[in-house]
């Protein structure tokens, strides 16, 4: 075997994702683009496409947000025109660490949602279930002295996944299903590494 | 660099290898919908890491994989985040990537007889397309140490596949 075929039999051996796989791919490179660009940047360039992608990072630096949280504005994010975010957040409160009170409000955001569906969706604020949800979730993965980053990355993991399961049990119980789930959002305060 | 010319300048180097570092994920997880994942991580570590890019784009992409390399070998599979984008990508690549054709030959079986750094410096010049010389950028060694590897990865290779049709 000559180096020219043992190099054409590597080039070849090579599996590729599809065209379309490539094309989402840079379109989620371009959605977390925009949730990582400064605010100031991003408000000028277009409605903005960020789902729950850039929730990490808000969630990770929401330390000065009180004041957005305050007014019921989650921070830094806003949805893409196709999208909405349900306009009443879950509130998920816990103690963290260093014994201080946090508050997240948490959302879910969707496509071309029908008026039931959105009250259906808003309706899911009310369930007793989120009544001292965060204290469970840190307490069920026994974190509860966890560093406050870890704590509030454990609250956003499984708030994500419940509260988009519970979103979805509602719409089906109303007979509302399926809906366009677009994403996932928190902003959380106090937050960030200090977590004063 | 002012922060917008930086944020600038990043948007474009990531939209740029995107499709290379999805390629480079699908080509090293077991399951294909890990790719999406991986790049969806990555693809925020670049972001927070901006400031770390090296100055020429020439070495912004060996550095941009050795970022991806990091994420892969920290894989935690979750729900950290969750995008449309993300489960739309997960989805295709589980069901549209591209298999291999290599004539019948198991050179994928016989890559996995290579020493794990071979394996890898096999991956980085034939399927990812880095010169030797980026590749030992890439993994932090010298240059003339990936290219004896390299040698002797291929002459491996070689000897494992002799017997083989090669005709295409």
């Amino acid at each position: 075997m000559d180096d020219d075929t043992l190099d054409d039999l590597l080039a070849r051996s090579a599996t590729a994702p599809s065209p379309a796989a490539v094309d989402t791919a840079i379109q989620l490179a371009r959605e977390t683009a925009t949730g990582q660009r400064r605010p100031s940047r991003r408000l000028r360039r277009r409605p903005l496409l960020i789902g729950a992608i850039a929730a990490g990072a808000v969630l990770l630096s929401a330390g000065g947000t009180l004041t957005a949280y305050q007014l019921g504005i989650p921070p830094f994010q806003s949805v893409d025109s196709g999208s909405e975010r349900i306009a009443t957040p879950v509130l998920i409160e816990y103690t963290n660490s260093l014994g201080k009170q946090v508050r997240c409000q948490a959302f879910t955001e969707w496509e071309d949602l029908t008026a039931e569906q959105r009250t259906t969706l808003n309706a899911l604020a009310q369930d007793p279930y989120w009544v001292g949800y965060g204290d469970r979730v840190l307490a069920e993965k026994g974190l509860k002295d966890a560093p406050v980053l870890d704590q509030e990355q454990a609250v956003f993991n499984q708030a994500a996944a419940d509260l988009s399961g519970r979103a979805d049990a509602a719409l089906r119980a109303a007979g509302e299903y399926p809906a366009t789930h677009h994403g996932f959002a928190i902003s959380c305060a106090p937050g960030g590494a200090d977590g004063q | 660099m002012a922060s917008k010319d930086l944020e600038d300048r990043v948007e474009r180097l990531i939209e740029a290898n995107t499709a290379a570092l999805l390629a480079f994920f699908v080509r090293r997880t077991s399951d294909p919908a890990d790719a999406a994942d991986l790049l969806g991580d990555t693809l925020l570590v670049l972001w927070r890491r901006a400031r770390a890019l090296p100055a020429d784009d020439a070495e912004a992409r060996p550095w941009m994989f050795g970022v991806a390399r990091r994420v892969l070998s920290n894989q935690r599979r979750g729900q950290r985040r969750q995008s449309a984008f993300q489960d739309r990508l997960r989805e295709q690549i589980a069901t549209t990537a591209h298999e291999p054709d290599a004539d019948g030959i198991d050179l994928a079986a016989a890559l996995r007889q290579l020493p794990d750094l071979d394996q890898e410096i096999i991956r980085l010049v034939h399927w990812d397309g880095f010169s030797q010389a980026d590749t030992a950028r890439l993994l932090g060694m010298p240059e003339g140490t990936v290219r004896s590897r390299h040698h002797r990865a291929r002459e491996q290779l070689r000897g494992m596949l002799e017997g083989f049709p090669t005709a295409r």
